[in-house]
Formats: structure tokens, C-alpha cells, sequence
């Protein structure tokens, strides 16, 4: 497996739901390298608007955004979704899909899928369906999913929002075994001022309603939050 | 129960109940009689099994079968429940299309009313999904479907009034439904249209699995949200304006049969939901015809709509009971 990442940048992004009054607007930047890349702002400053265009899920206003020198707007959904994935910050709920089911969409191997769920923690509900888990069960069904997708590019909002503390650490290690191994992933989270004394990060970016600023990773985390503004 | 176990005794209740069609009905034929040469099948025995009880079963069984396939998709597609053909206009949508074609008098031949019935749910449909992306909940989508039925209705009812009395009188019966009014011919194109909608169905299989998780999830899992939209429009618009033109807009066998399958098999996944769904689809409408046939009750039967009502009402109580329990617990 190779250790470089292959970059994924944006230029002169523009986006939001309304073309009069894009969120924030001419945003360039690049995730150069493979590890855990945080996006950190207050709510409501269009993090997970953000994180849905860089993800190819919603199309942005103006700009591209690349992975490589392949602009993801140009791809095909099959194409994206072997280079880039997604875990949305509320699991899905609605599927009456088991969890062996779920699982088996991205991966036909049922020993494999077993060991990597058992990786986000242990499991006696593996046959049950995905709406009689519990929020935190299920999101771990979700991570289990995006490892098997097993793309280049992670891109997760809000992930560990309904977890419990061992899952957390369980689900931030996992990450960090797989930036080892050369994936990228771009979390936005509020968690920042812990994880950065248990996780290694490869950078931390701050979005508010006219910035978008790397932190300098050798400052206070417990400051960061001063930078909001 | 494993998923072929259960198709082999669907499979097997739906062949014996397609049987039971032919073999018995308003006029007694002497099969076994026959079969033992004690006495002759006649000509007009020969006309009645192909000319009407044939095409008969043939229409329920893919009435059955198609409806129960648009149900299934309407609710992976809208991740609701209660969505159905009839709850969401598309029938209507074909009436509307029938009525033109009967009540204005452009003329009443089979595929005229069919191509206007096509054009109709489509039509409606595409409109449904056009507007679905501004409701929130599953609530407001069902009753802009129900808005949807009344404005639709009340079209065919200014239509009506300004019929002349043979076009009205044939278009109040084709709205009671029925699966008794197709020729041999009719009832084999039909058949063979159905089965091939659900061969493309079956092939989507793996896509409105990975659907139920969410349009994002789905996404980003590689499902194309614009393909897979017109698939579901297109399919759902061509069985249900096809049936709807043929028998009439049949209630609640779309809404109700993934329900009874879902409760029956416990299926979860596509590849049982599809053959299971329009395996008891089919019986379904083979039973509720018995109703319509009469047997039940002995003497002549009821309309297909009042049988289908009686049987699919208490259903979807019983589905809002039902989701009303997990969404508390």
C-alpha cells in the first residue's frame, strides 16, 4: 500500500443552497497528505455543507474540487464511490436491512466484514435489523461500511456524536491504524480538544462565515475555540 | 424460513390457486368426467378456459404481481411505508388518462386507453417525486397524494358530467374494477409486459438496498440517484397505467402486499423482498377474485374494489399501529 495519499484540493469553491447567497465562497485548499484531517467552526457555519460538496454529494455553486488531477464532479458515482466515501453524522435508522446485509453491499466476504465490525467493538447483533439498533450500534455498522468501501478519501461528519466513550477510542484508533496504512480522512467534529492529545492529526482547519484557516497544530487546542471569533 | 422454501410454497399456493381458476367457476365443466371419457369437453367448454377464465387469471395474477412490485419500490424509494400506487395519485393519474380517452370520445380501443393510462401515472408520478425533495416526514408527501387523488377526482367527475351515457355508463364500470374484461390476446401481452418489468426490477436489486440506507449513504455508496429515480417512475408508471387501464384502478393490493410479506417471511433485503412480494401479490389477487367470484359467500360476488378495500383497510391500520409502537419504543 503506498504511504502518499493522493491529494484531494478544491479551487475557488463556492457553495450553499441558494446561488444569490452562497455560505462561504472562492475557498482554495488542499489535503496533501494520507491521516486525520480535522474541520473545526461553530454550528450552522456550512461544515457539513462543506463536507457533502468536497465528498461529491452535492454539487458546489462554483469551483472544482479534485482528487489527484481528476476533477469528482467529471466521475461517475461508481467511479466516486471507489475513491471517496461518506459517513453522515445521523446513522441510518430506516433500513430494516440486517447487519450482515448492509455490510454484504460492500463486501461479499461475511469473515471479513465480522472482523472488521469487531473492530469498533463487539458485536452479538450482527443478524439484527438495523432499525431495532441502538444510534451508536448503528453508526458503527456505518464505519464498518466505509472501511470495507475502502477508499482513499474518508470524508465523516460529525462521526462520534451518539457514541460511547469506549467507541470512541475504539473508532479513533481504527482511523489511526488506517492513516497509517494511507488513507485520508476529513472529519468535521467538536471533539477537537481531546482527540488532539490522544490521536495524531495531520492538520486542523477552521471555518467560519468568511474564513477558512489551517491552526497551527503546535498551539493550545484548548484555545482553539478562541479563533472562532 | 429460508428464502427458497418460502418461494416453493408461495410458488406452489399461487399455482393451485391459479388452477382453481380455471377449473371452477360460474359454469360447471365436467373435467374429470372428461378426463375418464365418460363424456366430451365441448367446444364451448374449450372457449370458456381460454377465452375467459385464462385471461382472467391471468390479468389477476399480473395485477397482483405488478401492483405489489410499484408498492415495494414507492416505499424503499420514499423510505415510507404507507406508499403505495393507489395513496400517491398514479392511479388516479391513470383514470385521468381513461377518462379522456372513454368520457371525451377520442375512442375506446384497448391500447388507446392503455397508452393515455401510461401517459397519465407517469405523469402524475414524476410530479409526486418533482415536489417529494420539499416534505419533510412522511405525513405531508401522503397527503399531497391524497390532494392529488381529490384534484384528480374531481376532473373525472366534470368529465363525467359532461359524458354522453354509453361512455359514462363504461367508464363507472371499469372504476369498480375488475380482472374479468381482457381478451386471451391482451391477457398474454400484459403477462408477458409485467414479467419483464419485474426481470428490470430484480435487476435493481442491489440498489434499492443500498437506497434504505439514505440518498447521502447511497450516494457515496455509488448509486446514482437520477437513474435509479427514473427507473422507479418509469416502471412504476408503466405496470401501474398498463393494469389500470386493463382493470380498472385496483386499491390497496400495492400498499398492503409488501406489508403482509415483510410480517410473513421477515424479509429484509431486496433479492427475498422482489420474488416474495410478487409472489403473494399474485395470490392475493387470485383470493380477493374468489371474493369477486363469489365463493365465499355462495351466491354472486362483490366488486374487486369493495373486496380489495374490506381486506386492505384494516392492513395499513395495522401498519400504523405497528410503526406507531417502534417509533415509541
Amino acid at each position: 500500500m503506498s504511504s502518499k495519499c493522493t491529494p484531494l484540493t478544491f479551487s475557488k469553491l463556492s457553495f450553499g443552497y441558494d446561488s444569490q447567497r452562497p455560505i462561504l465562497q472562492g475557498l482554495n485548499g488542499a489535503f496533501g497528505e494520507k491521516g486525520i484531517h480535522l474541520i473545526i467552526g461553530k454550528n450552522g457555519v456550512g461544515k457539513s455543507t462543506m463536507l457533502r460538496v468536497l465528498a461529491g454529494l452535492m454539487e458546489p455553486l462554483e469551483g472544482v474540487v479534485k482528487i489527484g488531477d481528476q476533477p469528482i464532479q467529471c466521475m461517475s458515482q461508481v467511479e466516486r464511490a471507489q475513491q471517496i466515501s461518506f459517513v453522515h453524522s445521523l446513522p441510518p435508522k430506516t433500513s430494516e436491512l440486517s447487519v450482515a446485509e448492509v455490510l454484504a453491499l460492500v463486501s461479499e466476504d461475511e469473515e471479513k466484514n465480522r472482523g472488521a465490525l469487531r473492530s469498533f467493538g463487539e458485536v452479538d447483533w450482527w443478524n439484527q435489523s438495523l432499525h431495532t439498533l441502538s444510534d451508536g450500534q448503528a453508526q458503527r455498522v456505518m464505519f464498518t461500511r466505509v472501511m470495507l468501501q475502502n477508499t482513499e478519501w474518508t470524508i465523516l461528519d460529525e462521526p462520534t456524536a451518539f457514541l460511547d466513550v469506549p467507541s470512541k477510542m475504539a473508532f479513533w484508533k481504527e482511523l489511526g491504524i488506517a492513516s497509517v496504512n494511507g488513507k485520508g480522512f476529513i472529519i468535521a467534529t467538536h471533539d477537537y480538544a481531546e482527540l488532539s492529545e490522544h490521536v495524531n492529526l495531520a492538520s486542523v482547519h477552521l471555518i467560519d462565515e468568511s474564513h477558512w484557516m489551517e491552526i497551527d497544530l503546535a498551539s493550545n487546542p484548548r484555545l482553539w475555540h478562541r479563533q472562532m471569533g | 424460513m429460508s428464502l427458497s422454501r418460502a418461494s416453493l410454497m408461495g410458488g406452489g399456493i399461487l399455482l393451485t390457486l391459479f388452477l382453481s381458476h380455471l377449473i371452477w367457476g360460474s359454469v360447471s365443466i365436467p373435467w374429470l368426467e372428461g378426463l375418464m371419457g365418460e363424456v366430451n369437453i365441448s367446444q364451448d367448454h374449450m372457449t370458456i378456459l381460454f377465452d375467459v377464465r385464462l385471461p382472467r387469471a391471468l390479468i389477476a395474477l399480473s395485477t397482483g404481481m405488478g401492483l405489489s412490485c410499484c408498492g415495494l419500490m414507492l416505499q424503499t424509494w420514499l423510505g415510507n411505508p404507507l406508499a403505495g400506487p393507489s395513496v400517491l395519485g398514479v392511479t388516479s393519474g391513470a383514470g385521468m388518462g381513461v377518462a379522456l380517452v372513454v368520457l371525451a370520445g377520442v375512442g375506446s380501443v384497448w391500447w388507446g386507453t392503455t397508452l393515455a393510462a401510461f401517459v397519465g401515472s407517469t405523469l402524475t408520478l414524476a410530479m409526486v417525486f418533482g415536489v417529494s425533495h420539499r416534505f419533510r416526514g412522511m405525513a405531508s408527501l401522503l397527503i399531497f397524494g391524497l390532494m392529488l387523488n381529490y384534484v384528480l377526482g374531481a376532473l373525472i367527475t366534470v368529465l363525467q358530467s359532461e359524458a354522453d351515457p354509453d361512455s359514462l355508463q363504461q367508464f363507472v364500470f371499469w372504476g369498480m374494477g375488475t380482472f374479468g374484461q381482457a381478451t386471451f390476446n391482451v391477457s398474454i401481452i400484459l403477462f408477458f409486459v409485467i414479467l419483464v418489468c419485474m426481470l428490470i426490477v430484480w435487476k435493481m436489486r442491489k440498489d434499492l438496498d443500498i437506497w434504505t440506507l439514505g440518498p447521502l449513504t447511497a450516494k457515496s455508496m455509488g448509486v446514482n440517484e437520477l437513474t435509479l429515480r427514473r427507473q422507479v417512475v418509469l416502471l412504476t408508471g408503466m405496470m401501474t397505467g398498463l393494469l389500470t387501464a386493463i382493470c380498472g384502478p385496483v386499491a390497496f393490493l400495492g400498499l398492503a402486499t409488501p406489508h403482509v410479506v415483510k410480517l410473513l417471511f421477515g424479509g429484509r433485503s431486496h433479492r427475498e423482498l422482489i420474488p416474495l412480494t410478487a409472489i403473494t401479490g399474485g395470490i392475493l389477487a387470485l383470493l380477493a377474485d374468489w371474493g369477486v367470484k363469489g365463493v365465499f359467500f355462495m351466491d354472486s360476488g362483490w366488486p374487486l374494489n369493495a373486496v380489495l378495500s374490506l381486506i386492505g383497510g384494516p392492513m395499513v391500520v395495522w401498519v400504523l399501529i405497528k410503526n406507531s409502537k417502534m417509533s415509541a419504543a
